[in-house]
């Protein structure tokens, strides 16, 4: 097993608000090693996006309280803002989820693809924009030469998430954080994004994050997943393996609302029960429990630790972790 | 009277002959009151000042020159002499044209390019005029008779009906004939006797026939000249004019008077009387107008000596007059007209809103004039006991509202003046505060300079009206009196119509004779005393501030603004 | 394509003029009365003097009448003469028109050049003691009154300085009336009234500039400007501003027609030659030809002043081209 390329330890990130500290992001911890596709899956609010912020210290006005975000030996929770400088854009880069109000209207694509360039490499405008355009024909916009001269509207949004990613690599970083590549786009453009990632994963060997809600994009796409929920990492594992037998029952959960085709069509979707908790105000225990069609005494008293379950899992329930097998219909 | 000029030689020769000229005065005979003594006592307390020692005078020859910035509010409209008839005009007008004739600030006539005052015949209707020999205009052509008759055809020779001319009316009524016998002479034969013609008539700046000549009646109202003259008969030439900021004059060496010591003469554009004060401060001008509100500003800096002295401007009010008009009936008895005005303490009105730099009238003639009478028959002075009693004795009595009525007719109107004068505006508050003290109730009513003067001068729907005047030097007194002025288009917006009046204001325009002139005003001023039909509630001081570098100015009651002498004498002490 | 638009804006125009020249016309004389223009109570003046003057002025017939005739004029180039000095009114409007340009250009540019980095600061440091400050010190700006701050600032530094022998700034008009006229000469006379002009402008765009500026940071793409690891400083003033500027510049275009009339109560307190008090002045004594002649420009100012706010707005935000 190669050493990490990233470790996440336990992170802490909290936003001061009128009602109290927010805790986004709960003791988070992972690795990625290199080359290797990682999925964190959750809900909206579940703090998947705070946790890749907080990587790239782009969390403000959050705060991390503590922990430790290993980068090729460096804490980057501790590095001076010039040292992020030097990593962010250069060495882990980031997408994000609206391509069109990700992009800056007023200047050219091609140009604003070749900025990384110019800022990090310090090419001059000509070698910067050659570069550019040569990215973009790799990620599948034609005629990129042209192309290269337009403004951000003049693309679909399809297209758009392309010149996003050609941006994002530019600089061949070794980390690709994608925070919701296509959940702003059309289903057949999502698999097209998606097939660009995997290939761009593949050929260039950037290791990639990829988070989302959406299981299914999680699926095609990434060999080890995470599921998050109320800013705590509650499963871990082999993509496979999590979708076949899920270790929390929410996990379990998340996969069982999913409609399928196969299903009868008088079957009633399955949602689940209640609502996202409060984050200021969690409640005790498991902060799943209130919604929990498994919960025991336990949980609603004490937190869960993310321990193995299983050979390839890890799961913070303590009914798993009692070693009950999560069924029902 | 300046400080500066009692100070050095020349000075000194001027005061002893003012003094002289003041002992023969018959005003001074006659009034021996408040006027002559408080002028004298101004001038006095300057004398004596300045023999304490004025740190501010230097040498007393003349250096030559520098130049002078004269400020004032307005910007110029034409720089032709036939063809302005504003003040500001007429003051730039005054440094580049001479007339015939000027002012001494007295307001006595002086012979300017004419040598003499004109010989008259002995009917009064033809006046002689011997121009001084060798005259020249600023480029060096002479100055003849055929300038001066060119000059006045403009306004009244029917071959020029086209001009422009604001002066029309009276020169086409009064002027039958000029003739030029000779290049020196000019022989001008009126139609009937008409004793203000000189000083009304006499002063117009003689214009260049060799350049306006060849233009036609219509072209002269267009003409270039009219705002770059290119040739002058005065003290200075014309240089530039900028629109809206100032007139640039240089000096005439052709002048007849000998050429002005400055090298130029500049007329600058302010926007109020506090820029007035601040830029006398700072040195930005040398002269300007003080207003009395500024006065207690200027009196510290070291570098303006003021000088005060009173002056044929007048604020007044006039009553409706006419019986068909809404507030006509209320007016109509002398009795309350006179009483209103004893209401008023008049005197309390120049300290407070002219800080004392005024002077309460007992009389329509301005104090410094020969005419003036200064105990016509019925002295108003403030009485409000006296205001009372006359109200009631006219059948005016208090009603429970406390303001009084007649026939069920209250005596209660709108009094009007314009907007943004301070102190009129003042003014009207003033009275009406003292009008309702005794039972009158009077409202005060601002409206805009335009529509007062369409008030006064045609619509004429107003109850009571108050605005300022002034006089020329002679004390003919009819366009607010006569009754002829009260058509529309006059200034008599009174609609003052009385016999006796007309007929004394007539005959006094009828004769040249001074002493017989002077008894006739001296009636229609009883007379008028009497009747109270638009009393003057004060006549104005003017204040100049003159920087203590200027020399050689000599302000007056008729030497403020055209009219001065004594331009080309002006110097400058540091030659800059 | 762009010839095009900006012709068919140009015929819009005429109408306006036409529109706003009528209307104009119509509220001096419904409200001139019998005042004849120019005329002073003279006492040299006689009845029948006034009324000729009023015959010569073309003030006897209708309105409607004056108006056809002042419109063939113009046709022809002619926009006749002052009733009031008889100058002819282009002389007027060019020999002033410049020096109310140089004002209120010279106020916009301290304008922008002061609002740019007092609403940036304002924006980076919200909340701050010096954005609450700022704030105050905008809204004041903006409350005071020209005349009042003209005022105060010519006693401060034309009279106080003066008095105590320090260097001074002078009061009024565009240049000394002495020797004046060189280029130090009209910077030393602009300094006060450009600077209280400027206030008005300089308080409304740091606003403007300062919400702008907030809700530009809060964008997508300033968070991705952020991720290319550039340094705050190009965040904000290459990305930032530049996004934040283009509202400006249409606010700045809608001032343009400010250019000739916004600076009227300046120019009066400083007695700045400028068309403003020019039109101001004349327009409470009736002077027709003037007042006409300077609101025909001041349209065809404030239209080509929206004309170029919006061009400029299509050269700066690709987003938005003319066809």
């Amino acid at each position: 097993m190669t050493q990490p390329l990233l470790e996440v330890q336990d992170l802490h990130t909290v936003f001061s608000t009128k009602e109290g500290w927010v805790k986004a992001v709960d003791g988070v911890s992972f690795e990625l090693h290199p080359g290797e596709t990682l999925g964190i899956v959750g809900e909206s609010g579940c703090g998947k996006s705070v946790t890749a912020l907080s990587i790239m210290r782009l969390q403000r006005p959050g705060l991390i309280k503590s922990g430790r975000v290993m980068f090729k030996g460096e804490d980057l929770t501790k590095a001076t803002e010039a040292e992020m400088r030097e990593v962010r854009g250069r060495e882990i880069a980031m997408i994000f989820q609206d391509p069109m109000t990700s992009l800056n209207p007023v200047f050219r694509t091609g140009w604003q693809v070749a900025e990384p360039l110019r800022l990090h490499h310090g090419w001059n405008a000509k070698k910067s924009l050659t570069s550019a355009i040569n990215m973009l024909g790799k990620v599948g916009i034609p005629s990129a030469v042209d192309r290269a001269e337009d403004y951000p509207h003049q693309f679909s949004g399809g297209m758009r998430q392309r010149v996003m990613i050609a941006m994002g690599l530019t600089t061949t970083p070794e980390v690709l954080i994608a925070d919701e590549p296509t959940t702003a786009l059309d289903v057949t453009i999502q698999a097209q994004i998606l097939d660009l990632l995997r290939h761009v994963n593949q050929e260039f060997g950037t290791a990639t994050i990829l988070i989302t809600h959406n299981l299914g994009v999680v699926a095609g796409m990434c060999k080890r997943i995470i599921v998050m929920y109320a800013g705590r990492i509650v499963e871990a594992g082999p993509t496979t393996d999590v979708f076949a037998h899920p270790k929390h029952p929410y996990t379990w959960a998340l996969l069982r609302s999913i409609p399928r085709l196969d299903a009868e069509r008088h079957e009633p979707l399955k949602p689940i029960d209640g609502l996202p908790p409060n984050l200021v105000d969690l409640p005790s225990g498991c902060a799943f429990h209130p919604r929990c069609a498994f919960k025991i005494e336990k949980c609603s008293r004490d937190v869960p630790a993310l321990q193995r379950v299983g050979d390839t899992q890890l799961s913070a329930c303590w009914v798993t972790q009692a070693g009950t097998e999560l069924k029902g219909a | 009277m300046s400080r500066d000029e009692v100070a050095d030689d020349k000075g000194f020769e001027q005061f002893e002959k003012f003094l002289e000229a003041w002992s023969r005065r018959d005003f001074l005979k006659r009034a021996g009151g408040a006027a002559a003594y408080m002028a004298f006592l101004g001038g006095a307390v300057e004398f004596l000042d300045a023999c304490a020692g004025n740190p501010n005078t230097t040498t007393t020859t003349a250096k030559k020159g520098g130049h002078v910035v004269e400020g004032n509010f307005s910007d110029i409209r034409t720089l032709n002499s036939m063809l302005s008839s504003d003040t500001a005009s007429n003051q730039v007008i005054g440094l580049m044209f001479d007339g015939l004739l000027n002012y001494k600030k007295s307001g006595d006539l002086i012979p300017a390019l004419a040598a003499d005052l004109p010989k008259q015949s002995a009917d009064g209707l033809t006046y002689t005029f011997k121009l001084r020999p060798n005259l020249k205009f600023s480029d060096g052509q002479p100055i003849t008779s055929d300038d001066v008759k060119f000059t006045y055809q403009l306004a009244y020779d029917p071959q020029y009906a086209d001009v422009a001319s604001p002066r029309r009316g009276d020169l086409s009524k009064y002027i039958a004939s000029i003739d030029t016998p000779d290049p020196l002479t000019v022989v001008i034969k009126t139609t009937q006797v008409f004793a203000p013609f000189l000083a009304s008539h006499g002063l117009y700046g003689i214009l260049p026939k060799h350049v306006l000549g060849s233009l036609s009646a219509k072209a002269i109202n267009t003409a270039d000249f009219n705002t770059a003259p290119s040739v002058t008969s005065g003290a200075f030439k014309f240089v530039s004019w900028e629109k809206g900021q100032q007139v640039t004059m240089a000096r005439n060496d052709n002048y007849w008077a000998g050429a002005p010591y400055l090298d130029q003469w500049i007329y600058k554009v302010l926007p109020d009387s506090v820029a007035v004060t601040n830029q006398l401060k700072t040195g930005e001008i040398d002269i300007g107008p003080v207003d009395p509100g500024q006065f207690d500003a200027l009196r510290t800096t070291s570098t303006v000596a003021m000088s005060e002295f009173g002056v044929p401007t007048f604020t007044f009010y006039a009553y409706q007059l006419d019986p068909t008009k809404p507030a006509g009936p209320l007016f109509q008895d002398k009795a309350v007209r006179q009483a209103l005005l004893y209401a008023l303490d008049r005197q309390s009105i120049v300290t407070a809103v002219f800080f004392g730099h005024g002077q309460v009238a007992n009389s329509v003639e301005p104090p410094i004039s020969w005419a003036y009478k200064d105990k016509p028959q019925v002295v108003v002075g403030f009485d409000k006991a006296k205001a009372e009693s006359l109200l009631e004795g006219a059948g005016w009595a208090k009603g429970s509202d406390g303001i009084r009525a007649k026939n069920g007719l209250k005596l209660k109107f709108t009094m009007i003046t314009n907007a943004g004068n301070k102190q009129r505006e003042s003014m009207l508050t003033v009275m009406q505060q003292a009008w309702h003290d005794i039972g009158v109730e009077a409202t005060p009513s601002l409206i805009q300079f335009p529509q007062l003067v369409s008030q006064i001068v045609s619509i004429r729907t107003f109850d009571l009206f108050l605005v300022g005047f002034n006089w020329s030097a002679d004390p003919d007194v009819s366009p607010l009196y006569h009754s002829r002025n009260a058509v529309p288009g006059g200034f008599n917006g009174a609609d003052f119509k009385n016999d006796q009046a007309d007929t004394l204001l007539d005959q006094a325009l009828n004769t040249l004779d001074r002493t017989k002139r002077k008894q006739l005003y001296g009636q229609f001023q009883d007379l008028m005393s009497d009747l109270q039909p638009s009393p003057v509630i004060l006549f104005n001081k003017g204040i100049y501030g003159v920087n203590t570098r200027v020399q050689g100015t000599d302000f007056g009651p008729f030497n403020q603004f055209a009219q001065r002498p004594w331009n080309h004498g002006v110097w400058v002490t540091d030659g800059k | 394509m762009l010839a095009k638009y900006v012709a068919r804006r140009f015929l819009a125009s005429l109408v306006v003029v036409l529109g706003v020249t009528l209307i104009t016309l119509v509220l001096m004389d419904r409200t001139r009365g019998t005042y004849v223009p120019g005329i002073d109570l003279n006492p040299a003046l006689r009845p029948e003097d006034i009324a000729r003057l009023r015959a010569d002025l073309g003030l006897d017939r209708p309105f409607y009448i004056w108006y056809l005739t002042w419109i063939w004029g113009v046709v022809h180039g002619d926009f006749g003469r002052s009733m009031i000095d008889g100058s002819t009114v282009m002389s007027h409007i060019l020999d002033r028109l410049p020096n109310t340009l140089e004002l209120t250009g010279t106020a916009i540019l301290i304008g922008i050049v002061i609002a740019i980095p007092v609403g940036v600061i304002g924006a980076l440091r919200h909340g701050s003691k010096a954005d609450h400050t700022l704030t105050v010190v905008s809204v004041a700006g903006f409350a005071v009154p020209q005349f009042w701050m003209g005022l105060i600032l010519i006693l401060i530094f034309s009279v106080t300085l003066e008095q105590h022998g320090l260097p001074w700034l002078p009061s009024s008009g565009a240049y000394s009336a002495v020797n004046g006229g060189d280029f130090i000469d009209r910077v030393e006379h602009l300094i006060l009234p450009a600077t209280v002009l400027s206030f008005f402008y300089m308080s409304t765009w740091s606003r403007f500039i300062r919400s702008s500026m907030l809700e530009v940071l809060s964008q997508d793409y300033i968070r991705t400007a952020r991720a290319k690891g550039m340094s705050e400083r190009r965040v904000v003033y290459l990305h930032g501003l530049r996004n934040a500027l283009i509202p400006l510049v249409t606010l700045i275009g809608l001032e343009l027609p400010g250019l000739v009339s916004g600076g009227l109560v300046v120019e009066v307190v400083f007695g700045w030659p400028g068309i403003g008090k020019l039109a101001f002045e004349r327009a409470l004594q009736y002077d027709y030809t003037t007042v006409m002649g300077v609101t025909f420009f001041a349209t065809m100012l404030v239209i080509a002043g929206n004309l170029l706010a919006d061009l400029l707005y299509g050269v700066l935000d690709p987003r938005i081209r003319y066809s």
